[in-house]
């Protein structure tokens, strides 16, 4: 079979050429064709899927797919933008692996023969000099009072910017559903006005209430009624 | 003394990369005169144990490359050399993709065919590569090789790569189109 499922692969390019090339083959559609099943078994076996590069592997996996249809059946009619997403693909391939050629030139140079500049000698202190602090030109009081107060404004500025905020009250659906059933009681027959013509009824208070009217229905524990449209509702007990 | 001299002097003086603009600035001089000077001094310099790097618009002056093992016990300094396969491919890609304003990170995304924004935080912390707000787009970032990155190949311009030209070459003609 094929071995390389202990590898672990960053990315799908670096999968297919090292298919490709482990077959010493070119990159080709035939070539595609060729290691599609490959591809697939290995995106089968890995465990631990990297879910951050998923996308970029099935991409790939569907275009491979389209390209071992097409090697199956030659007569297959495919579209422009699949033809393209075909082309799109090997060119990338190739691209990619023209780098890591580069890539493999660049690995045996690095750090081989280093130019020093003097930035990279050690400021360390030798026997035979002295450590002195030179006055920077722009230090004055006014200035480290400037910095200062700056720098405290940065950690003050966390605390500043939170806005305050009136805790309001909640408004549960389960409550409203008890009200509204409790009032049904007392009364036959209601009218959705009424429930919220006490108090200071907000918004969110009609809301829920109208939430509460219609989660009865779905019980079958109320029945309701309207008449016209934008007009009253009726409810009464089931 | 001519300017090659003076921006010799500077050079020295710095210890650290210098911009051309900022060469100019000081001798006052136009860049044309000062590009021509920088050239004047590499050849002076070709064979010395100092030498000058070239990094885009930033140079600096630096040992011979050859000198690197004595260089080396003099500083005494660990230097890591591994880099693992995404540092190098990514490097790879923003050396020779020879963008005048740097290359983005989707263009490096798309080449390697993977999210490569952890790869180049690491470049970045190890000053590898200088990243600058993509001037097309404010919103993102474009990336190029930094003049630590030439002294640590060892090379003291762009050109001085292995095989540069006949690879800048084949690059540039693999256009890569989006799809949709």
């Amino acid at each position: 079979m094929y071995q390389t499922a202990t590898r672990q692969f960053e990315g799908p390019l670096e999968l297919l050429v090292d298919l490709i090339d482990k077959k010493k083959l070119s990159i080709s559609e035939i070539s595609l064709a060729e290691i599609a099943d490959q591809y697939l078994d290995y995106l089968k076996k890995l465990e631990n899927f990297p879910t951050k590069e998923v996308s970029y592997f099935l991409i790939v996996a569907s275009t491979l797919v389209l390209v071992k249809s097409r090697s199956l059946m030659p007569s297959l009619e495919i579209s422009e933008e699949e033809k393209e997403e075909i082309d799109d693909l090997e060119k990338r391939l190739k691209i990619y692996q023209k780098f890591q050629n580069i890539s493999e030139g660049l690995e045996k140079i690095f750090g081989n023969n280093i130019i020093f500049s003097r930035e990279t000698l050690p400021k360390m202190p030798t026997k035979t000099s002295n450590i002195v602090f030179v006055i920077p030109r722009d230090l004055s009081v006014f200035n480290m009072n400037k910095a200062l107060s700056d720098l405290l404004n940065i950690f003050c500025f966390q605390k500043t910017i939170l806005p305050e905020k009136i805790i309001e009250r909640t408004i549960t659906l389960e409550q409203k559903i008890e009200d509204l059933t409790r009032r049904l009681q007392e009364k036959m027959s209601l009218c959705f006005s009424e429930i919220n013509k006490k108090q200071k009824q907000s918004r969110m208070d009609i809301i829920v209430s109208f939430l509460a009217l219609l989660e009865l229905t779905k019980r079958k524990a109320i029945r309701t009624n309207q008449n016209e449209i934008f007009g009253e509702i009726h409810i009464t007990q089931t | 003394m001519n300017i090659s001299n003076h921006i010799e002097a500077l050079l020295f003086l710095s210890g650290k990369p210098l911009s051309i603009k900022e060469i100019c600035k000081i001798l006052d001089k136009k860049e044309r005169e000062i590009n021509e000077a920088i050239l004047d001094l590499e050849k002076e310099l070709n064979g010395r144990g100092i030498r000058l790097l070239k990094a885009d618009a930033n140079i600096m002056l630096g040992t011979a490359p050859e000198s690197d093992e004595y260089c080396k016990s003099l500083i005494k300094e660990e230097i890591d050399r591994n880099l693992g396969r995404a540092g190098l491919e990514t490097l790879a890609i923003i050396i020779y993709k020879n963008e005048g304003g740097g290359v983005s990170r989707n263009d490096i995304d798309r080449i390697r065919g993977v999210n490569s924004a952890f790869t180049l935080g690491n470049l970045a912390i190890r000053g590898l590569v200088d990243r600058k707000i993509n001037p097309k787009d404010k919103r993102s970032f474009v990336y190029k090789p930094s003049v630590r990155l030439f002294q640590f190949l060892g090379i003291t311009k762009k050109e001085d790569l292995p095989e540069f030209e006949k690879f800048s070459e084949q690059i540039k003609c693999e256009k890569l189109f989006t799809i949709q």
